[in-house]
């Protein structure tokens, strides 16, 4: 076939595309959606199955082939067992117990667990099908999601009929009211967290007179109403350089949840 | 029904998208299907793929139509000049892989993690490219036989 015959068809497919864009951003393509999703349901749980196999056997085949670094890690890995082991029985024992009961946090939110369906480059999340205090689905959209260890992941951006997609917090859109705790626990001070390019999350417009140092924790003040207050976001990293005549100072946030590592998490309710 | 079998096992590759870990599954059956179908109806597979990615990863739809008929033309052109389905499905798919991180809504992620989903797009891609090859060559020998 003439490659002019195969960009012309191309350029209608992409034509196309833009078509189908335009009409979901006007919400008129829900049946669509729900057709796909009703159709793909039950193949998909059959392939995830078969997916996590081959996920394990690629984990398996990288761990025997590395050899000396497999000593060290083994060696690495028996000096943390005896803390490892208490550790992960208690981290079990609470993810247990919250999926079955249903977490309740000490300051009166309650906490709906749901899986994690795959963290590839976007973080989807299965919704919980018939969890009693959910909401409707459209109203799922903004509600932050919190790690097991009740950290902050981010918020729900995009909801299916049963997966939805996590606004995560190094996403360049997302803006975060936050403060900087001293390690008193006393509040330090203000500033705006944002995500920026390369996947970083910045605190910025902190005033130049506050002196910050790496390892202070960075939590939600709760001004915006989408975010309850005092939620762990991370810890102080690198900070930027701070110039005489500059209002505000900008520092890198180590976050305290690594979204790849997430079996299950949390959606305040 | 034989002629549409390659489109459904194509479809449920696809379907695999929100449990891979790496890669995009159905970027790597596009730039397949650009080597075997150099014909609209390959085309319309190819979308079709991209809206059921776009569904499962609750995207915005056709986003990945656009991305998926991008490594369809890739494809489709080299394997009208050169052949060599699989070394062309590969790298299509690679070079697919390079806007389906740049267009992903939720940011992306730097260093190894947008070189390891573009390799492991790539050896998706030549991992499929390759057993379909197998299997038709071997269809072809028994038909000659008879």
């Amino acid at each position: 076939m003439k490659p002019s015959s195969l960009i012309f068809r191309f350029l209608i497919a992409v034509f196309f595309s833009l078509t189908v864009m335009f009409f979901d951003s006007l919400s008129r393509l829900g049946w669509f959606r729900g057709s796909i999703e009703t159709v793909f349901r039950p193949e998909t749980r059959v392939l995830s199955f078969v997916a996590g196999g081959a996920g394990r056997l690629i984990a398996a085949g990288r761990y025997f082939s590395s050899g000396p670094a497999r000593v060290a890690d083994l060696e690495r890995r028996l000096a943390a067992a005896e803390n490892f082991a208490i550790a992960s029985a208690r981290n079990q024992e609470k993810l247990e117990s919250s999926r079955i009961l249903g977490w309740v946090d000490n300051r009166g939110f309650s906490l709906a667990p749901a899986k994690v369906l795959s963290f590839g480059w976007q973080l989807i999340i299965e919704i919980p099908p018939n969890l009693p205090d959910l909401p409707d689905t459209p109203d799922l959209i903004g509600k932050p999601v919190l790690s097991p260890d009740g950290a902050l992941v981010g918020s729900i951006a995009k909801v299916g009929r049963w997966s939805a997609r996590v606004k995560l917090l190094s996403d360049s859109g997302s803006q975060i009211p936050a403060a900087v705790l001293n390690p008193g626990k006393q509040k330090l001070a203000a500033g705006l967290l944002s995500g920026s390019f390369g996947a970083a999350i910045t605190l910025e417009k902190v005033l130049t007179e506050v002196d910050l140092q790496p390892d202070l924790a960075v939590v939600t003040t709760g001004e915006d109403d989408q975010f309850p207050s005092d939620l762990l976001i991370g810890w102080i990293g690198k900070t930027g350089a701070k110039e005489a005549s500059s209002v505000y100072q900008k520092a890198e946030v180590v976050p305290a949840v690594n979204p790849a590592e997430l079996k299950t998490v949390f959606i305040i309710e | 029904m034989k002629s549409l079998t390659p489109f459904i096992i194509s479809l449920l590759i696809s379907g695999l998208e929100p449990f891979w870990p790496l890669g995009s599954p159905a970027i790597a059956v596009s730039a397949v299907l650009g080597t075997k179908y150099l014909n609209s109806r390959g085309l319309v597979a190819v979308i079709l793929i991209g809206l059921v990615r776009d569904v499962l990863l609750v995207n915005r739809l056709g986003v990945s139509s656009a991305i998926a008929a991008f490594a369809w033309l890739l494809a489709s052109l080299a394997t009208s000049r050169l052949g060599r389905p699989v070394m062309v499905s590969i790298a299509a798919a690679a070079l697919a892989g390079l806007p389906a991180i740049a267009l992903a809504p939720a940011g992306f992620f730097p260093g190894p993690a947008s070189y390891q989903f573009i390799l492991s797009t790539a050896a998706l891609a030549g991992i499929f490219s390759a057993v379909w090859n197998f299997i038709s060559d071997r269809d072809e020998k028994i038909r000659v036989r008879k």
